[in-house]
């Protein structure tokens, strides 16, 4: 069954947690898998960071595949504090990648290119800042291929399933 | 402790360990073991430069040492010597610090791209360095 193609990731200029610049150029080619946190976050986060870590043993072992998570929070998530959440959780530093950056290019980026929502914290109405928990497979195209809900262990099969597809495509 | 004279056998055997880690290191991040590949390169490094020390106090004590072989066996071993040397140089004071950083950094992209060749030339320093031993100190000692 073919995997759809959904829509496309705009251009984008960030900065990964080891310090260097990452484009979305730099990602053609590969196939990756976005998700949306930020390091102050008190439950959803660290959840979903668990099931992608577990995710992380799943997916196969190739230079063509990464995990990329973007704080929705970058004027806290500086690099180093980006580096450090990694660690924590036991992310492989070698696949996965953490981005922080200019933060309406981020909100650009999240809200009219993955279509998802992210809202600022209020803090009038005591409201933590909302984002997506899901996971979003994007082709060696830039293109958007599918979403997942990082808590639902059936999708997230399905994730790797997918992947695996978009891997094996040529074009 | 250990005499002045049984340290190029130390030396030489430092050099081996080395390449043996190397080696080990190489083919563990080949089977994507990330976790044993830093391990044994982490030994490798430490051992070098456990070698380096010990090398360059062994030599500023005694000098270097007259190589006694004759015919083709001398133009065979200054190649192997100089090759080493200046391999070895290159490797202890850029590629393998850049190799390191890199790694410690997590610019795993820009690892990858030195240590494909740090690797080869950092093994290829050690095996000569233990046959350069092996030329100078046994296959052609003066009689």
């Amino acid at each position: 069954m073919e995997v759809p193609v959904l829509g496309s990731v705009p251009e984008f200029s960030l900065t990964e947690a080891n310090g260097t610049i990452l484009r979305r150029a730099d990602l053609l080619g590969k196939v990756w898998i976005a998700s949306f946190l930020f390091t102050r976050c008190g439950e959803a986060c660290p959840m979903m960071m668990r099931h992608e870590v577990r995710l992380q043993a799943d997916l196969p072992l190739r230079d063509d595949l990464r995990l990329v998570s973007f704080s929705v929070d970058p004027d806290w998530d500086v690099p180093r504090v980006l580096m450090d959440y990694a660690h924590t959780f036991g992310a492989d530093r070698s696949r996965w990648l953490f981005l922080t950056g200019d933060k309406k290019q981020i909100h650009h980026l999240v809200i009219d290119g993955f279509r998802l929502a992210t809202q600022d914290a209020d803090p009038a109405k005591e409201m933590p800042i909302l984002h997506s928990t899901k996971l979003v497979l994007v082709d060696r195209h830039g293109a958007i291929r599918g979403y997942y809900d990082s808590s639902d262990e059936t999708e997230l099969r399905k994730l790797v399933r997918d992947a695996r597809q978009v891997l094996a495509e040529r074009s | 402790m250990i005499s002045v004279s049984e340290l190029p056998a130390v030396n030489a055997t430092l050099n081996a360990t080395s390449a043996v880690f190397l080696g080990l290191g190489y083919w563990w991040i080949r089977r994507k073991r990330v976790t044993a590949h830093r391990a044994c390169m982490m030994v490798a490094m430490v051992v070098s430069v456990l070698f380096l020390i010990s090398y360059l106090a062994y030599h500023a004590r005694t000098g270097s040492k007259h190589f006694a072989g004759q015919g083709l066996a001398r133009p065979v071993y200054f190649a192997i010597l100089f090759s080493h040397t200046v391999l070895a140089m290159v490797v202890a004071l850029y590629m393998a610090p850049v190799t390191l950083y890199r790694a410690l950094r997590e610019r795993f992209d820009q690892h990858r791209m030195i240590a494909r060749w740090t690797l080869p030339i950092w093994f290829y320093v050690s095996v000569t360095g233990v046959i350069i031993y092996f030329m100078l100190y046994h296959w052609y000692a003066p009689a």
